[in-house]
């Protein structure tokens, strides 16, 4: 009996241990599809810009080289898809895609991003990123419903 | 319990200000990073820049003619003298031997676009806009640099290559490659 309380008082904080990190990592399978955030809605909304032109070539350079004024190493593109991935290598690792679509008389930019190990859900750096896009088209960054 | 707690923080950490956002940093590692070609069109620009990415043992990952995109990538060697000899004087005097340096994976990104063409960021660059990849005219190629470190207790770290001396030397060979380009020798 006393061996076992002994070897409960040990598994114990171990479990604890896990249980408290499961909080943080949750299972790693689970980041497979990563659905469990409720708010993906608010995520598209907050990752996605529309810019008035037709001309999604002109869109396509200004995202690679926005990336670049920003340090990423463009790593490859798709003209076909409109698309661009690049990764920026610091003293954190970042990387990045964007997409580009022509919807109706716009050029619709969606990106994702992912810090060290963990997506980046927080709207302040896609903000920041559409600031520095607007810049360079010259045009200004518009909201899509 | 260390480790635990290193690993919560790495968990909450954010994204550092300023990762986004274009700094007066970001400005002078641009000209560091790119140069102006004048007179040949954006896809012999690229051949040229294919060229001198074989030239020095790079193999192309992806290329893109149309948004004027290669990227290439080796495996090298990392293994440097004096830090080895750095870390054998901390072993001789503490026994503990820190890992060093052994091999570096480098990427290189090289991106051709028509000088001039829309960017306040540059406006340095306000040329005459070339047209199509065909199309002769000026153009600015912006090449970067990164590579990851693998050290001999298999711990890596990332970089961008920021030294002016590397990217100064880069161009130099581009530019006998682009001119040999254009002679068509």
């Amino acid at each position: 009996m006393k061996a076992r309380v002994h070897s409960v008082a040990r598994v114990c904080p171990a479990v604890l241990l896990s249980v408290f990190l499961a909080g943080c990592v949750a299972t790693t399978s689970q980041h497979v599809l990563d659905s469990g955030s409720g708010s993906q809605l608010a995520q598209r909304n907050f990752q996605t810009r529309a810019f008035e032109t037709t001309d999604r070539n002109r869109v396509l350079r200004a995202v690679i080289d926005t990336l670049q004024d920003l340090g990423f190493l463009i790593d490859q593109t798709d003209s076909n898809l409109g698309s661009v991935s690049a990764t920026k290598w610091d003293t954190y690792q970042v990387r990045m895609t964007v997409s580009t679509r022509l919807r109706g008389d716009r050029v619709v930019v969606r990106a994702n991003a992912q810090y060290n190990l963990r997506p980046i859900t927080e709207p302040a750096p896609y903000q920041d990123f559409f600031n520095a896009l607007s810049k360079s088209l010259f045009l200004q960054a518009q909201e899509v419903d | 319990m260390l480790s635990a707690v290193t690993v919560l923080a790495g968990c909450a950490l954010q994204v550092p200000e300023g990762a986004f956002t274009v700094s007066g940093e970001v400005l002078a590692q641009r000209q560091i990073q790119s140069r102006r070609f004048d007179g040949l069109s954006e896809e012999e620009i690229l051949q040229a820049g294919a060229n001198v990415l074989q030239d020095m043992g790079y193999n192309l990952d992806a290329s893109e003619t149309s948004l004027g995109l290669l990227t290439g990538s080796k495996e090298r060697d990392a293994v440097n003298a004096g830090e080895v000899a750095g870390a054998v004087l901390v072993a001789l005097l503490t026994g503990y031997i820190p890992p060093v340096s052994a091999a570096q994976k480098i990427r290189v990104s090289l991106v051709v676009r028509p000088a001039g063409s829309e960017s306040v960021i540059a406006p340095e660059y306000a040329g005459a806009a070339a047209a199509g990849t065909t199309g002769r005219g000026e153009f600015v190629v912006r090449a970067t640099f990164q590579r990851v470190v693998t050290r001999t207790d298999r711990s890596t770290y990332v970089e961008t290559i920021n030294d002016p001396a590397i990217y100064q030397e880069f161009f130099d060979k581009l530019s006998k490659s682009v001119f040999i380009e254009a002679q068509k020798i």
